[in-house]
């Protein structure tokens, strides 16, 4: 009889998922699952607001991200009241995008510093209870502090343009509400009761040879780890360059052949979403290329592969060593994508320095309106990937449609090809089951650093739980693990 | 003069669980040198926030049954085990306070009994005058607690 080993919840991830691993008698894995049980619904409920309520609603998908949710329900927005991008008053672009790359900072900051960093630091055997962010602040507070601190500037970014850290608001159908006051500008130069913008780009490099140094030592894991070929997604803008917030939609194989290139606002013509009845998370696909060869992993790793360089200095050169390290071949390798993340960090860190001393973004031309149209599309990248807001409204302005497909998503199928991975390369064969052997299905999931609240457009306490099952449905046995 | 954070913990959404938050909107205690603060929960950075104070006070509600319906204590550093990073209690944030920033706050925490936790935006009835007896209690302190300085 079969067995079937259950990880409920997923830890150190948003949000919450469980991992269903099924063997046979011989302790070979059949197959596994990366599940997602939570429900969301926004889709649905969002559908009779005014259109201009959706960069407010939309924000509570999230605690974490609701910067990216507001800024691509807010380009959205923008084409109902007849502004495209490119029309946005400069100061109006200029503050969004302080806004954007002031949270993919503070978001990459937190992924790697509490949640990626314990898997590197203390190594996948290591103890549970010291596999955690406390015992890296215990046993490295310098690099903790930084962490902190790093995410608390991106966090006073955040605050300084939209208000408040967690659903702040900024953005008004066609541009923004309010500009930076002096203050607020020079306080992120000053030092005072932050770190300056120029140190945290120096922490930022210096994470990166960090991560560059830790690799050196620990390439042979790293390179192998949860690694597979797959398709990457990401936007360019139109030199080819990476670029978090607008741009067209780029798309590669395994091999680096261009699939997709193509007008973001297109997106719904190229893509589909397959839904699994075990989960409530969609698997995204280019519709021509097929279920199997049209799935395409986003995020940090995807975006270094289809761009063609960054636009800021520092973070370029990083980008090139990292595209040495395989000679410019397509990275797949699943573990690179926390280097690639703190390239991202760097990039961010240089974005924010450059907005703030560009003198544009204190105009006083904040907002423009154009035509108005029934149908507004926002995309953008977020920490974790490309993230769609797609909307339809009637004459009143009332949404009666709204399509989500966020970075998570996209990511579902690398999540479940990284769990098979690791359940057939390291539980394969094994009788017995360890702590550590379960802790490196989550350590090939976090990697994307999935956002599953998100994803599934909850609450109340979840201890870990790990059942032990027959393939028929039967407990053999099970642990909990109390929160 | 003595830096004082007021600190409520709690979702709003989750009845009793909005104590905390009810709490720090209801205080009166209209002073220059007090910060109040409303979390959903207490997570890392927070060891950096408070390191900004002298006194601390986190307001919490409680499952636990407390004779009078509140319970006022001490919180000294404590590394205890936290397996999740995103959920931190206050022994362990003034710890990382201390380790990180060398800084120890006075700090304490005042929970209040609650009673019911589903999804919905109100208090029992019980867990108002757990509420009131809370506030009634805190302000009374804060009270001696200056005229004592003074």
């Amino acid at each position: 009889m079969g067995k079937k080993i259950t990880i409920d919840p997923v830890t150190r991830v948003e949000g919450h998922g469980k991992v269903t691993i099924h063997l046979d008698d011989n302790g070979q894995v059949n197959d596994a699952f990366f599940h997602i049980v939570e429900f969301r619904g926004f889709e649905k409920f969002i559908q009779g607001h005014p259109f201009w309520e959706a960069p407010v609603l939309v924000q509570r998908l999230c605690g974490i991200c609701p910067v990216s949710h507001h800024l691509a329900a807010a380009k959205a927005i923008d084409q109902i009241v007849g502004v495209d991008p490119d029309d946005l008053p400069p100061a109006a672009s200029k503050l969004r995008k302080l806004l954007h790359y002031g949270q993919v900072l503070q978001s990459h900051a937190l992924h790697f510093f509490y949640l990626a960093s314990p898997d590197l630091l203390y190594g996948l055997d290591s103890d549970y209870r010291t596999r955690n962010v406390m015992q890296v602040a215990i046993d490295n507070q310098e690099l903790a502090k930084r962490g902190i601190l790093i995410r608390k500037f991106g966090q006073e970014v955040i605050k300084a343009v939209a208000g408040k850290k967690i659903h702040g608001i900024t953005a008004v159908p066609g541009g923004v509400h309010k500009t930076l006051t002096n203050e607020e500008r020079k306080s992120f130069f000053s030092g005072e009761n932050i770190p300056s913008i120029r140190t945290i780009i120096q922490w930022s490099q210096e994470t990166l040879d960090f991560i560059k140094d830790y690799h050196s030592k620990n390439h042979q894991w790293l390179d192998s780890f949860a690694t597979f070929p797959s398709g990457h997604l990401g936007l360019v803008n139109k030199n080819g360059g990476m670029d978090l917030y607008h741009g067209k939609l780029r798309a590669i194989d395994a091999d680096g052949t261009e699939t997709l290139l193509v007008p973001d606002i297109e997106y719904a013509d190229h893509f589909i979403e397959e839904v699994k009845k075990w989960s409530f998370l969609k698997f995204p696909y280019i519709k021509y290329l097929g279920r199997e060869n049209g799935w395409n992993r986003v995020g940090p790793l995807a975006r270094i592969n289809v761009c063609n360089h960054i636009t800021t200095p520092l973070a370029e050169k990083e980008r090139k060593d990292f595209v040495a390290y395989t000679n410019g071949v397509t990275n797949n390798m699943t573990m690179h994508t926390h280097w690639a993340r703190l390239i991202e960090m760097l990039h961010c860190a240089e974005k924010v320095k450059y907005l703030l001393e560009d003198p544009e973004i204190m105009d006083s031309h904040l907002r423009t309106e154009g035509e108005k149209r029934n149908e507004g599309i926002g995309i953008i990248e977020a920490p974790r990937g490309t993230l769609i807001h797609h909307y339809l409204v009637d004459e009143k302005g009332m949404i009666t449609k709204c399509n989500l497909i966020v970075s998570t998503t996209h990511n579902n199928e690398a999540m479940n090809r990284a769990t098979k991975w690791v359940a057939q390369n390291v539980l394969d064969g094994n009788h017995e089951i360890t702590e550590p052997m379960l802790n490196q299905v989550e350590v090939a999931i976090r990697a994307y650093d999935p956002c599953l609240s998100c994803a599934t457009h909850a609450i109340g306490t979840m201890p870990l739980h790990v059942q032990l099952l027959h393939a028929d449905g039967h407990l053999i046995n099970e642990i909990v693990r109390n929160e | 003069m003595n830096k004082i954070a007021i600190i409520g913990i709690g979702n709003v959404s989750r009845q009793d669980d909005g104590l905390g938050w009810a709490f720090v909107e209801k205080l009166n205690i209209p002073r220059t040198n007090i910060d109040t603060y409303y979390k959903y929960l207490l997570s890392i950075e927070d060891a950096e926030l408070i390191s900004h104070y002298d006194t601390v006070f986190f307001i919490d509600a409680s499952k636990n049954h407390f004779n009078e319906g509140i319970s006022f204590e001490v919180v000294r550093p404590d590394l205890s085990f936290q397996p999740f990073s995103h959920y931190l209690n206050p022994s362990l944030l003034v710890y990382l306070c201390e380790s990180l920033f060398h800084h120890y706050p006075h700090t304490y925490l005042l929970q209040i009994e609650g009673y019911q936790w589903e999804l919905k935006e109100e208090l029992s009835a019980q867990a108002h005058q757990n509420l009131h007896t809370a506030l009634n209690f805190f302000q009374n302190y804060l009270e001696n607690s200056i005229s004592s300085a003074a």
